[in-house]
């Protein structure tokens, strides 16, 4: 595991000349810090426990970045881990879905089978809603992003789009009734 | 174009509509929408979004299929129930690798547990491909030490995991933190890691992750290795450019880091740092840089000083201090040459047996052959060591001297009696015979000598020859009068019966040495001419380069500088022409003709003869061997007596560091390494610095010398004092001198010439604090001594010389015969030391001044100022205070406006580097004060 300075060194060098190289490093290194806290949640013999992305990503933001980092680092920290939250998700319920199709090789009782594989589609739904939102509002659709995956606060997500925040407010406003009314439909 | 306020043509995208929608009060925006949009199919999405914006606040579809998902995300990741015939227990860690599962197998009544490590990241085929290779090698690796790799596989996920040995313990750290193990079992547990590893790169297996987490400690307290090859395994690039990324960078080794191919030598590395954590209680701190500035990582002992950890040793010996800096070194090529040479250095510290970490110098290869036969036995290796090395000379040795079969039976002869009194000095150990008693080996050494005098029935041959051996013991465990009653009689003995023997010459060496360690220079140089013929007709250059060396030496020691000369430069010559086997000797001598010039103030001949002797012994020996060290510390004190102090402290600063890594901590070559350092620091300036390492210095003269009043303490006491002067506590300092010369009387004769050095310091000190008197008074109590024991052209005597008429000069009469006499002498010295031309030109500076030359003293002054120039730094206390001077004599010459502004520079000096209670401070500045009321009265 990269130590917390390494990682508030590569996030400095990413923001301060957009270096890609500590760019790969923070999205690996943040994708399985996420994915171990989620594999952390499950008590081993009893049910898996539920989690929050937005706290596991504020847990993760705790446990991998220098203490003494501005807030404005930690926006741009957060603002990854979205992204990188959302990614963990997605992978997570395209590859059930594969296995519910293409004959998993889990014994799961049918029940089971059909809840996970209602949410797993939903989920997908949203997401490739997501991505059309991008498609003609990106910045609406980052500011999603970021809320609902990375829990940024309205003051964070302004801080990473570089508007207002009467901006980002509106943004959200207008991307999540975009959003619900297309699911909806 | 999104922005609505942009817009001058009012809303036109369904984004701008909406937007001017929210504007409206919550009851009218539908109804705002119906009334302004045309487009009817706009007018609907946008009712539509509308709708569901209001709706928002009640539930939020987009957050509950998140959270929907992150909970079924939890659960797939979680976990296979079963891998390969393995049922999954339970999570035992997670890491930067992956996750660690505990899998069990019931098969019937046997139940097996063991660890599934599932790595994270879907590998490509090709890895996927070369890791099934790789396990299979490691499958192979079979070790009591090793946690075993069974076997391996891929998830259903598609993530490859690995079916591994279960061990039952606790984390190195848990062990060190509930156990608190002794050093003794810390080094055990260690030295079977070291094994370990050095089986699996017997196999060219390389662990590639070395560090304490992946240490486990068994109930037994075996400790065994986990992930070997692991991070290797998993490593994208997987060739030997490998596991940069999979290790941990605060373990990982320096290439490692770089980004360069691991070798062996990295798990040397690892290992370094499992010993470290292990003495120290954490790992060196990477980021910050070390202390010592040789580029090497902190020391272990540096760390436990530094940092407050949970499970650190009380004291971590400087053996395994310089095992663990030797196994981490960052230069790779530097460290141990294999896993098992850590191995075998842990196990000789373990047996007291010298490490090689350490170097090898005589007296720390007896320290510890003396200390490992503590336990009485051990002492007859020690003796059957030395005799059995000399009848196997003897054997050799007789063979040119007579004939072969003669030399047969003498060398059998001689071989029977030794191996009998041998004999009997073993039963001396047998419990049976003597029950109860143990003997050490000092006590064994002096039983065998006692034994040697009384038995009888030895020829005189080879008694002369046992008390070769036991001189020879002695001296080196720094005994000199006992190795003098053993050489004495044996070289009496072998010269009487066969003088012209090898034997003898050698025995003739070792007398020669034992003579100059007891203070007997005069017999030492008689023994010398008695043997070199001998050695001449022998041909044997080494010896008779040897001989020449000591007679030179002991010729410089009684004085006679040009006859030592003369035997040194032969001894060089006959070094050079032995060639390789002349070199040690070279070295030595080389080092001995520095310290001669030294002793003649010649500096700049001794510092060239002392780095021309490291050079030699660089070549000769390690890095930190004691005999390098020794002669480095010439290099570091003659640098200091030249004024170079900034080269000085930085190679004293790194001898005392080397020092403390060879000899340990608190010991003398540290002392006089500190010792001299702050020599360098006082002269720089940094006053606080040369007080620690002063304070540091008398800590260690007081440990190794339990109190006793040594001339150590009464030096670092009286340098102390020199630094109290300097910043003008004058107090201070007068009470330091009258300890340090207090300890300088009860230990030496009132004539030394130490007291007169003390002597001539406290007159100095008068001075300054204008009490003419005692001052003179003072300086004629030094001169006393110094006249009658020193020649007339010494330095020393020269310098009290000039104090005593610049005390005159200032409060009396100025006697410019007596200066003319001193400033004549002084100019024929060979070699003028720095101080020797401070004194005279203020002697010549008072005198004139006190005649009323003054350019005559400004002069003096400039060369005053020139000379302390060549020591100090320009904002040293010293050229504050000949500013001082300067400036009164400008203003008495008539140079106001000069003499105001060297005043005043003074007066900065003085202000800036000096203590606040300084009087010179006040007067310092009164002088400016009053420069001005006589420029005034001037004008």
């Amino acid at each position: 595991m990269t130590s917390e300075i390494a990682l508030t060194d590569a996030l400095h060098a990413w923001r301060s000349h957009s270096d890609d190289g500590a760019r790969t490093l923070l999205d690996r290194e943040i994708y399985a810090a996420l994915k171990r806290m989620a594999v952390a949640r499950w008590s081993g013999h009893g049910s898996p426990a539920t989690f929050q992305p937005t706290a596991l990503v504020n847990e993760a933001l705790a446990g991998l970045l220098d203490r003494d980092v501005d807030w404005i680092s930690r926006s741009h920290f957060l603002a990854l881990a979205a992204l990188q939250m959302r990614s963990i998700l997605v992978d997570h319920s395209r590859r059930r879905q594969a296995e519910k199709h293409g004959g998993g090789m889990l014994a799961v009782s049918l029940s089971d089978s059909d809840l996970s594989m209602e949410t797993d589609s939903d989920f997908l739904d949203l997401d490739a809603a997501l991505s059309d939102l991008a498609k003609e509002e990106q910045r609406g659709a980052r500011a999603i992003e970021l809320t609902y995956f990375g829990g940024l606060v309205a003051r964070e997500t302004a801080e990473v789009l570089q508007v207002s925040v009467a901006t980002v407010e509106n943004d959200l406003a207008y991307a999540r009734a975009w959003l619900r009314q297309r699911m909806r439909a | 174009m999104n922005s609505p306020t942009e817009n001058a043509e009012g809303p036109q995208s369904a984004r701008e509509w909406f937007e001017a929608a929210m504007l409206q009060p919550i009851a009218q925006r539908t109804g705002f929408i119906r009334a302004s949009v045309d487009d009817a199919q706009q007018r609907d999405a946008l009712l539509a979004l509308i709708a569901a914006h209001e709706q928002s606040h009640r539930d939020d579809p987009i957050l509950e299929r998140i959270q929907a998902a992150a909970h079924s995300t939890v659960e797939s990741i979680t976990l296979p129930e079963r891998l390969g015939s393995y049922r999954i227990a339970g999570l035992l860690g997670e890491g930067g690798m992956g996750t660690v599962w505990e899998g069990v197998r019931d098969d019937g009544e046997f139940r097996k547990r063991v660890a599934i490590k599932i790595i994270r990241g879907m590998p490509s085929p090709a890895a996927r491909e070369r890791l099934k290779r790789e396990r299979q090698v490691l499958a192979g690796l079979e070790h009591a030490n090793i946690a075993r790799l069974y076997d391996g596989g891929t998830t259903p996920q598609g993530e490859p995991y690995l079916i591994m040995e279960f061990v039952d313990g606790m984390s190195l750290g848990l062990w060190m933190a509930q156990k608190q193990p002794s050093l003794d079992a810390r080094l055990v547990l260690f030295e079977q890691l070291c094994r370990a590893v050095h089986a699996a790169h017997q196999q060219m297996i390389v662990h590639c992750d070395l560090k304490p987490s992946n240490v486990m400690v068994r109930a037994d307290g075996s400790p065994v290795l986990l992930d070997f090859g692991i991070a290797r395994l998993i490593d994208p690039a997987g060739n030997s450019r490998t596991a940069t990324l999979a290790a941990t960078p605060a373990y990982a080794s320096p290439e490692q880091l770089a980004g360069q191919p691991v070798t062996l030598a990295s798990d040397i590395f690892g290992l370094g740092i499992i010993l470290y954590e292990l003495l120290a209680g954490r790992v060196p701190d990477r980021r910050s840089p070390t202390p010592s500035y040789d580029g090497e990582l902190p020391s272990p002992s540096f760390t436990l000083r530094h940092t407050r950890s949970e499970t650190p040793m009380a004291d971590i010996p400087a053996d395994v201090e310089s095992i663990t800096r030797c196994a981490i070194r960052i230069d790779a090529v530097a460290r141990y040459s294999s896993a098992a040479a850590l191995a075998d250095d842990i196990a000789r510290y373990r047996a007291h047996l010298p490490v090689a970490a350490a170097g090898t110098h005589w007296r720390y290869v007896t320290r510890k052959f003396v200390r490992r036969h503590r336990i009485g036995v051990g002492i007859a290796a020690l003796i059957a060591v030395a005799l059995v090395g000399m009848t196997y000379s003897l054997f050799l040795q007789r063979q040119n001297a007579l004939s072969a079969e003669r030399a047969a039976q003498q060398q059998a002869t001689a071989a029977r009696e030794t191996a009998r009194f041998l004999q009997e000095l073993y039963s001396e150990l047998d419990p049976k015979a003597h029950p109860g008693r143990s003997l050490d080996a000092r006590q064994l050494l002096d039983l065998g000598a006692e034994r040697l005098k009384k038995r009888t029935g030895l020829s005189d041959e080879v008694r002369a020859r046992l008390q070769v051996s036991l001189a020879e013991i002695y001296d080196n465990i720094g005994k000199p009068d006992a190795a003098l009653q053993m050489a004495e009689p044996a070289y009496k003995q072998l010269q009487k019966a066969q003088p012209n023997d090898r034997d003898t010459l050698e025995a003739a060496r070792l007398y020669a040495i034992v003579l100059i360690n007891a203070s007997r220079h005069a017999d030492s140089i008689i023994v010398v001419d008695q043997s070199l013929p001998a050695a001449i007709a022998l041909q044997d250059e080494t010896l008779q380069a040897d001989l020449l060396a000591l007679r030179g030496l002991a010729r410089q020691t009684l004085g006679r500088d040009d006859a030592g000369d003369e035997d040194y430069a032969k001894a060089d010559m006959l070094y050079r022409r032995a060639g390789q086997n002349g070199l040690e000797g070279l070295a030595v001598l080389l080092h001995r003709r520095a310290t001669a010039a030294e002793m003649r103030n010649d500096y700049v001949g001794a510092l060239e003869l002392y780095q021309r002797s490291l050079k030699q012994k660089m070549q000769l020996y390690a890095r930190d061997d004691p005999r390098v060290l020794g002669t480095v510390f010439g290099v570091g004190k003659t640098l200091v007596a030249l004024g170079r102090n900034v080269e000085a402290r930085a190679m004293l600063q790194d001898l005392a560091e080397r020092s403390e890594r060879v000899h340990g901590p608190r010991t003398a070559p540290v002392q006089l390494a500190v010792a001299e350092r702050a020599a360098a620091e006082r002269d720089l300036g940094d006053f606080g610095a040369a007080t620690r390492d002063l304070q540091e210095a008398l800590t260690i003269d007081r440990l190794l010398q339990e109190k006793r009043d040594t001339i150590q303490a009464s030096l670092h006491t009286g340098n102390l004092a020199l630094i109290a002067e300097q910043v003008g506590d004058y107090d201070h300092a007068m009470s330091l001198m009258d300890e340090s010369i207090a300890i300088r009387r009860r230990i030496l004769d009132k004539n030394s010439p130490w007291i007169a050095r003390s002597l001539h310091q406290i007159a100095r000190l008068q001075l300054l604090q204008e009490k003419y008197g005692d001052a003179a008074s003072s300086v004629a109590d030094a001169l006393v001594i110094r006249v009658a024991i020193l020649p007339p052209l010494n330095p020393e005597r020269l310098l009290s010389e000039a104090l005593a008429i610049e005390i005159n000069a200032l409060h009396g009469t100025p006697d410019k015969a007596a200066l003319d006499a001193v400033v004549g002498s002084a100019q024929k010295v060979p070699f003028p030391p720095l101080n020797l031309r401070i004194a005279v030109a203020r002697a010549s500076e008072a005198v004139d001044a006190a005649s009323g030359r003054h350019p005559a003293a400004l002069l003096a002054s400039e060369q005053e100022i020139a000379a302390l120039s060549a020591r100090h730094p320009k904002d040293h206390p010293m050229i504050g205070l000949a500013l001082l001077r300067r400036a009164e004599l400008l203003d008495r010459a008539g140079n106001h406006a000069e003499a105001i502004a060297q005043a005043r520079s003074a007066s900065d000096i003085l202000l800036a580097r000096t203590d606040i209670h300084y009087s010179l401070r006040a007067k310092a500045a009164s002088v400016v004060a009053a420069l001005k009321e006589n420029q005034a009265a001037a004008r």
